[in-house]
Order: C-alpha cells, then structure tokens, then sequence
C-alpha cells in the first residue's frame, strides 16, 4: 500500500470513529442544550452577554 | 438521462422505508412549528436570542452544512476520481480545526454581536457598503441554493425507484413546502431544534450506512480495485489529471471560505452563547466537515467498485470513450445503494438524507431572507423597521426564495454543469467577502472604497462558466479561475483602501468601536 493509501485508510478509519463518538454525545447533551435554549427563550434573557449590538433595533 | 431510460434499477425500496419516511418528515416538520412559540423578536427569530450552547452548536453546524446536493456531488467525486477526493475532506477539516482553535473571523464576529457579515460591513465601512455587500451575498447564495432541489431530486428518483417525474416534482415541492412552513413561522428557533433532530437521524444514517457497506465490500478490497482501475492516481491528488498541487490549494481556500466566510455558519457564530463557545463549536465541527465529504466519498467509491461488477449497468457509467455524461455519474450512488441496502435500512437512510436536504434548505431559507431583510431592505427604509416589521418581510422574502427554488431547481430544464454552476455562483460572493471580512477585521487602514472594488472583483468569478468560457474561446480550469479572483479580490481591497483611504472622522469613530 503507497503512503497515500495509508494516510486516507487512517483519516477514514480515525475520523469515522471519532465522528461516531461526537454523534453519541452531541444526541445525549445537546437534548440538555435544547431543552436550556427553550428556558433561556421562555425568560427572555437580556443580560450584556447575550444582547450584542443589533443597532437596527431588535 | 437518455441512457438510464431504458435501464431497469433494482431498488429495495418497499412500504416499511415509506413508513420510516413519512414518520420522520411528520415528526420533523411538527417540532419545528411546535418550536415557533418561542420566538418573540428579531433577535430570537434571527439567531435564537444568541442563547446557543456547545453541543446544540455542533449538532446544527453539522447538519446544516451536510445537505444531500453535497452527499450527491461528493459522491460523484469519489466515484470518478477514487481515494485521492479525500484531500478536500482533509483540508476542509485542517481549515475549520485552524478556524475553531484561532478564532480566525468568527471569534471577532461574535465579539461585534452582528446577526450577518453586511452588519459588520456597516459598522466597520457605513451604510452603503452593507447594502452593496447584502446584495452581492444574497444574489450570490439564493442563485448557488437554486441548485439543491435539482441535485436532490436525483437522489430521491434512483432510491425510491420513482419513474414519472411528476411524482418527484410533487414530492420535492411537498418537503420545500413542510420546510417553508415551520421555517417561516418559526425562524431561527425552529431551525435550530429540527437542525438537532436531524442531525441525529443522519448522523445514524450516515454512520449505519458505512458501516454496512465496509461489510459488504472489504477495504482492502476498495483499495485494491481502485489501484488497479485508477492507479496512482486514485489516491494521489498531487499528480496532474483530475486533481493537481492548484486544485489542493484551491480546495484548502473553499475550506476555510466554507467555514469562516459563508453566511450559514458565521450565523452559528451569531448564535452562539460566548466566543468561548464559538471555538468549540468549529474545533469539533470540524470533524463534520471531514465527514460530509468522506462518508459520500467513500459511497461513491463503493459505487464504483459495485457497477464495475454489474454488466448490464458497465456500459452506462463506464463506456469505453469516457464519455459520460454529469447526471449519470451523479446517479451511480444512489442506484448502488439502493441495491446493496435491505428493507428498512434504506428507508433509514432515505430519512438521513431528507434529514440533511431539510437541515439545508430551512438554513440557508432563512440565511438569506434574513440578509435581505435586515441588510437591504430595512438600511433603504433607513433603518426605522420595527422587529415585527422585519419579521413580516422576512417571511414574505423566504416564500418567495422558495417559489423561486421551484421554479429554478426543479421545474426549470438546467444544463449540465450543475457543480461549475454552483461553484461560480459562490465565488461571486465570497472572494470580495474574503478579502473585505479579513482585512476589515485584521487591518485599520481597510476603507470604504477598497471594500467596494473588492466585491466588484467578485464578479470576475463568471468566467468560470462553461458557457462564458465556450463564448470567449478561451477555456480555463476552475481552480485558476477561482484562485485567480480571490487574489485580485485581495489586491483591490488593499489598494483601493491605500489610495483611497476614509475621511480621518470615520477612521477615528472605528479606533474608538471594540
């Protein structure tokens, strides 16, 4: 096998693996994170952090 | 297409995968409308009142830079160019990895608090550029989106084994309209949640699928027949041919321009909670670009290697002239899969791949109605719109985009050079936005004047059309074509900003802005 073949055997097997594992935690704490966004809504968080500068008025 | 007429294409395809399908697009669309009550300004509607966290951050990124027009055209590469495709997955992962741990552009972005790049254009350059800048980047994205329907409508007829085109008409009008609906209510809440939903459903899609056909076709195997079809070549993008050292580095460029340049994921920036979370969500989404690219590669590849075995589909993809035509070899994965997948994982993996049009389409739907919205319409008002106002025009502008996708996308007959079209249309907007975005933010001398000639160079970029080539005479490949435009783009935004620098009270007001 040329090092070519090597270095895209190696990106494919490490990346699909880690992909896999973003995918199990990304479902499990981005529910938690959904669930964080509505109750940030639902309160209508104006602190400095969050606000920004939206000049034209929102 | 003439030549696939008279094929008859095994599909897998049965009751139990319209069931999973009609279940997820049920699901999906009933999230979204039921996310609209969140939504109570511009600010929330826009980019979800910036209260995004991390995970919520990669789960949307991902899925909505996935769409399946990049499953169909990736596919495509790996199936005619074999492993050496995987450069432009590995370098669009190093750029948006380089992006997420500098904070190169986005970190600066989020620090401004604008909701879209033209917003930065006003307050670094005034009025005027924001507008200038707006239209060029909603004629440039609503124009490069105009493909999507087109390239996904393939893929919808060679898995379900649909043969009337209207069936496919009607089915692709019904899912823009389902997108439309909780998009244009719901704004980027609804977006956001059905983005998590979906990324879930392709994320199991996509990893499932892979999984099953590294079973059916060993990788060794899909080394070995590549070497011996393709050569060298298959896996080395350096030598000249289909790939080439200029083409690696033009596909470095379009990877960072795709992560830190283009609307739909500077605005998961705008979205996000801290610039602390910016950078966690580009350092690990990086991992989703390389696998938007890698996963269909390999399809592709998989693909190859399958109609290489089938006598009776050989002739059609591989025809001993070479001569095949764009929409053939953009058919051969999904005419594979559809075959090797059994009943039910094809349904699931139908629903993966609706997931990533949806994801797509609802983002890039309300990208550009808010830029036109918020950068064109509301500056010519003078700014004097109310949030509800806005919000109104937004959800006319979505429809509209949405007729003209229709119109465009499906109903309309295109050529063939779908991806030269779409790349051309993209680089209208991005080589100005490059040079605009990193010199407006790295360098005080950037002006008014070299930000305008910047994005006039970005239309130079329509030589790269085919037909525009064929006119002149003059053909060129598009990787000098693009190179070539992001370089004079950068050129005018310097000079223009060194002979004609702002008056000393704009320079002065901007020393004195964070």
């Amino acid at each position: 096998m040329s090092e070519w073949a090597w270095l895209w055997t190696g990106t494919w097997f490490v990346g699909l693996a880690l992909f896999s594992a973003l995918s199990v935690a990304v479902t499990i704490w981005g529910a938690r994170d959904v669930v964080s966004l509505f109750r940030s809504l639902a309160r209508g968080r104006t602190d400095g952090s969050a606000s920004g500068t939206d000049k034209t008025g929102g | 297409m003439d030549q696939l007429e008279h094929l008859v294409v095994r599909t897998n395809f049965a009751l139990t995968d319209w069931a999973i399908v009609v279940v997820f697009l049920v699901v999906s669309t009933a999230l979204g409308l039921w996310a609209q009550r969140y939504m109570r300004n511009m600010v929330d509607y826009a980019v979800a009142g910036r209260a995004v966290k991390p995970y919520l951050g990669i789960a949307t990124i991902i899925a909505s830079e996935m769409g399946l027009v990049t499953v169909m055209y990736s596919a495509q590469k790996g199936f005619t160019g074999g492993f050496a495709a995987f450069h432009m997955a590995f370098v669009s992962a190093l750029a948006c990895l380089i992006v997420g741990l500098t904070g190169f552009v986005v970190v600066p972005l989020r620090k401004r608090g604008v909701m879209t790049i033209p917003e930065f254009y006003e307050q670094r350059f005034g009025p005027r550029v924001r507008l200038i800048g707006g239209i060029v980047l909603a004629f440039s994205g609503i124009l490069n989106m105009g493909m999507f329907l087109k390239a996904d409508s393939l893929f919808i007829t060679s898995v379900m084994g649909m043969t009337s085109q209207l069936q496919l008409k009607m089915a692709m009008t019904l899912m823009l309209g389902l997108v439309l609906l909780y998009t244009v209510l719901g704004g980027m809440v609804s977006v956001l949640v059905t983005d998590y939903m979906q990324f879930v459903v392709m994320s199991i899609g996509l990893v499932a699928t892979s999984a099953f056909l590294m079973l059916k076709y060993p990788w060794t195997g899909l080394l070995q027949t590549v070497q011996d079809m393709k050569g060298d070549a298959g896996f080395n993008p350096l030598l000249p041919g289909e790939y080439g050292p200029l083409y690696v580095l033009w596909q470095m460029f379009l990877g960072l321009i795709g992560c830190c340049i283009w609307q739909t994921s500077v605005m998961r920036a705008s979205s996000a909670e801290s610039t602390r979370v910016v950078k966690i969500t580009f350092s690990w989404g990086s991992l989703g670009f390389l696998i938007r690219f890698m996963v269909p590669y390999l399809w592709g590849i998989v693909a190859f290697v399958y109609i290489l075995q089938r006598p009776d589909l050989k002739p059609v993809f591989m025809p001993a002239d070479g001569q095949v035509a764009s929409e053939v070899t953009l058919r051969a994965m999904p005419i594979a899969l559809s075959s090797l997948m059994p009943v039910g994982a094809i349904g699931l993996l139908t629903a993966g791949m609706l997931a990533a049009a949806m994801s797509t389409y609802n983002t890039y739907l309300h990208c550009w109605s808010t830029v036109l919205t918020q950068d064109v319409a509301n500056p010519l008002f003078g700014g004097t719109l109310t949030s509800r106002q806005r919000i109104a025009l937004t959800r006319v502008i979505m429809v509209c985009i949405g007729g003209f996708l229709l119109v465009w996308g499906l109903w309309y007959p295109l050529g063939e050079q779908l991806w030269d079209y779409m790349a051309v249309t993209g680089l209208i907007y991005f080589a100005g936005a490059f040079a605009v975005l990193t010199l407006g933010l790295y360098w005080k001398g950037a002006s008014r004047v070299g930000a305008v000639a910047a994005f006039m160079c970005g239309f130079l970029a329509i030589y790269g059309l085919a037909p525009v080539q064929k006119l002149v005479g003059f053909p060129v490949r598009s990787e000098y074509v693009g190179l070539a435009t992001a370089a004079a783009a950068l050129l005018a935004m310097y000079l223009g900003s060194a002979l004609f620098p702002d008056p000393p009270t704009a320079a002065a007001r901007q020393e004195e802005s964070p």
